[in-house]
């Protein structure tokens, strides 16, 4: 197949990727012309016949990696700043109602964050995600255990203070609730 | 040791409705986040990337002898 038109068909997913990672179509999108242009001058690397979009999304990964630890660098507080413009500024992709979960999603720490769309939403395998997050099957599980129970967390905080302390809707706090900005 | 139930899943158990509903809706929230991103249109400037990618590399031919010709 034309690489050109095996590439476009990934486009979609990998942008699902990156949006979900970082929560900004901007960033996504530089993200996603990154790995294209990467994955294009390592196209002969890539094994015909196996996961294509396993080997794209490791790019879009690393290159997701080297953009937060440049950022870090440079601004410090960044994540607080991106999580402020996001609660701020409903992306143009239609119905925001989600937003809390968005804002939730981005007090994860990034390996977590990563472990819990791979495996929650974008139908990898435990085997794929471990690849592509260069870690153990195991790593990956605890990752997605460890994300669920801090967004359990951070939303069941939420959701009782949204509908009011009644008997039904308390939050469950556990030994292992820490403070949420550890930074 | 194998196949040990994690403690996760019984404490959820235990804990009654609310952990499971919230789970469930945690997973839904996701899997909604990510396909509302899945069917965004895909911007101009990635597909013109790949057109200019696969001119620039039909040009130079890199693994054929095809660009050589000059």
């Amino acid at each position: 197949m034309n690489p050109r038109k095996e590439l476009l068909e990934h486009i979609p997913n990998m942008r699902a990727f990156a949006m979900s990672l970082c929560g900004r179509a901007d960033r996504a999108d530089d993200l996603v012309q990154d790995t294209l242009m990467k994955a294009w001058t390592k196209l002969d690397t890539f094994e015909a016949g196996t996961n294509m979009r396993a080997w794209l999304f490791t790019i879009l990964r690393n290159a997701f990696y080297s953009d937060l630890r440049k950022r870090k660098r440079e601004v410090e507080d960044a994540d607080g700043a991106m999580a402020a413009t996001l609660a701020t500024h409903p992306e143009q992709d239609g119905h925001m109602d989600f937003s809390d979960f968005r804002v939730a999603l981005d007090t994860l720490p990034p390996d977590q964050r990563e472990a819990l769309i791979l495996i929650g939403a974008s139908g990898m395998s435990y085997e794929e995600a471990a690849e592509i997050c260069d870690c153990a099957v195991g790593t990956v599980k605890s990752r997605v255990n460890r994300a669920r129970m801090r967004l359990a967390e951070v939303l069941s905080i939420e959701s009782a203070a949204e509908f009011g302390p009644d008997s039904t809707s308390q939050p469950i706090v556990t030994s292992q609730s820490t403070t949420r900005s550890v930074a | 040791m194998n196949r040990a139930e994690p403690r996760v899943a019984e404490d959820a158990k235990s804990g009654a409705g609310l952990d499971d509903r919230l789970q469930a809706h945690i997973g839904g929230q996701l899997k909604s986040m990510y396909d509302s991103y899945l069917n965004a249109p895909i911007p101009d400037r990635l597909v013109e990337l790949l057109e200019k990618l696969d001119e620039v590399s039909r040009e130079s031919g890199p693994d054929e002898t095809r660009g050589s010709d000059k």
